[in-house]
């Protein structure tokens, strides 16, 4: 679906993509399609149940190479940086947003500006909800693109928006928002995929990115040591006995 | 597609490769398991192993070897820099409710589960990574506890 091909980058995210070299950037755009053609069923399972929202944010005039260069490798790629994680993690403004329920999202980021607890949290999750929401106005810096551009892209946000959310509420029950979190939780370690009907969403954490590009797999392993030059060091031996003091016997 | 966390020791053994001095027959083993890993296939590591690594290297007496094991080793860590798994909160949970269902050593209990194994254990649940260690009674009683656990062991 052409309309779907497009990176949606929180502004961090974005932002250390920019500053790769173009090599780089299209190196991680192949790792991430590679990572996710044929994501675990584990993973697609507890998610379908999901119906809540992810937060993007417009793709600006500097990304627009970004975007172009990735919708000929996958269809759609979210993003969503760390500070939005933690707020959507905090315990305390769990609860808060617990009381929200029910809220249409447009509506979200006015309503969070009356949780006056915990006001750091709450201001980045505000930042993460307005970077969604102004996609629905049209910004100044897409004043630069040409006009169908802009309408292709807006289209393309509110699909996607309406196949995450499936509908206009936030976190209908309390598993759902749980199922999300986890998701999140699971991509700071590495991308998790989000399914939604024949679409999959893949979900990205900006502190993975250096290590997708740099991971090397088990068989580059296998070959730098076992196949490589390498001078020889000292043997080892597991120490006997009961923990704690397990450590490994390189005298 | 398989993602391994390589415990202390099998993290050790990959570093040594195939340079062990008088590799003994599980050592052989070890080696094949290695070489069965496809392109397809991760590996990763606690950072806690990794810790575990380089207490067992201030351990060594002499202070020569001792200076340039480290060296060494640390240099051969680099490789894994992008596959060293921090030590989250989540994997803290884990390994608390691993922990607490394991003999109380203040009551006089007795285990060959390490604190440091714990976080292994942990990380490795948390992320649905097979550990690869050596096993064990305990290791195979926990994995009947813990369904989702998976152990491997390439040295027998």
């Amino acid at each position: 679906m052409e309309s779907l091909s497009y990176l949606f980058l929180m502004d961090t995210t974005a932002k250390a993509m920019a500053a790769c070299a173009e090599q780089v950037r299209q190196a991680i755009f192949a790792k991430l399609a590679e990572l996710t053609s044929d994501p675990p069923g584990s993973h697609a399972s507890p998610v379908q149940r999901l119906s809540t929202h992810v937060c993007l944010s417009d793709v600006f005039a500097d990304h627009e190479k970004l975007s172009i260069a990735f919708a000929m490798v996958r269809d759609t790629f979210v993003v969503l940086d760390v500070a939005a994680r933690h707020a959507l993690s905090s315990e305390q403004l769990e609860n808060d947003v617990d009381t929200l329920a029910h809220v249409d999202l447009r509506q979200f980021g006015l309503l969070v500006e009356t949780v006056t607890q915990r006001r750091k949290m709450t201001l980045r999750l505000h930042r993460a909800v307005d970077l969604y929401c102004r996609r629905w106005e049209a910004p100044a810096t897409c004043t630069a693109y040409p006009l169908s551009r802009y309408v292709q892209m807006d289209a393309a946000a509110d699909l996607t928006y309406r196949i995450l959310i499936a509908h206009e509420r936030t976190w209908p029950s309390s598993e759902a928002r749980q199922n999300f979190k986890d998701v999140l939780d699971g991509a700071a370690h590495r991308p998790q995929v989000i399914q939604r009907g024949d679409q999959r969403f893949l979900v990205v954490e900006e502190s993975t990115l250096p290590a997708i590009i740099g991971r090397k797999s088990a068989a580059e392993l296998y070959r730098e040591f076992f196949e490589g030059e390498l001078e020889p060091i000292e043997p080892f031996k597991r120490v006997p006995g009961t923990a704690p003091g397990r450590l490994l016997d390189m005298n | 597609m398989a993602n391994y966390l390589l415990g202390d020791e099998a993290l050790l053994a990959f570093l040594h490769g195939r340079h062990v001095k008088q590799p003994s027959k599980e050592d052989a083993k070890f080696a094949e398991w290695a070489k069965n890993l496809g392109k397809e296939d991760f590996l990763f590591a606690s950072r806690m192993s990794a810790a575990v690594i380089l207490a067992s290297i201030e351990r060594i007496n002499k202070p020569a070897r001792r200076d340039a094991t480290r060296k060494e080793i640390e240099s051969r860590l680099a490789s894994f820099k992008d596959s060293l798994i921090d030590i989250d909160e989540t994997i803290l949970k884990q390994w608390a409710v691993l922990r607490a269902n394991q003999p109380d050593p203040t009551a006089g209990a007795v285990s060959v589960i390490s604190a440091e194994q714990n976080v292994e254990l942990a990380t490795a649940l948390t992320l649905g990574y097979t550990l690869v260690t050596r096993g064990n009674a305990e290791l195979t009683k926990l994995q009947s506890d813990n369904p989702a656990l998976q152990i491997i062991d390439p040295w027998v």
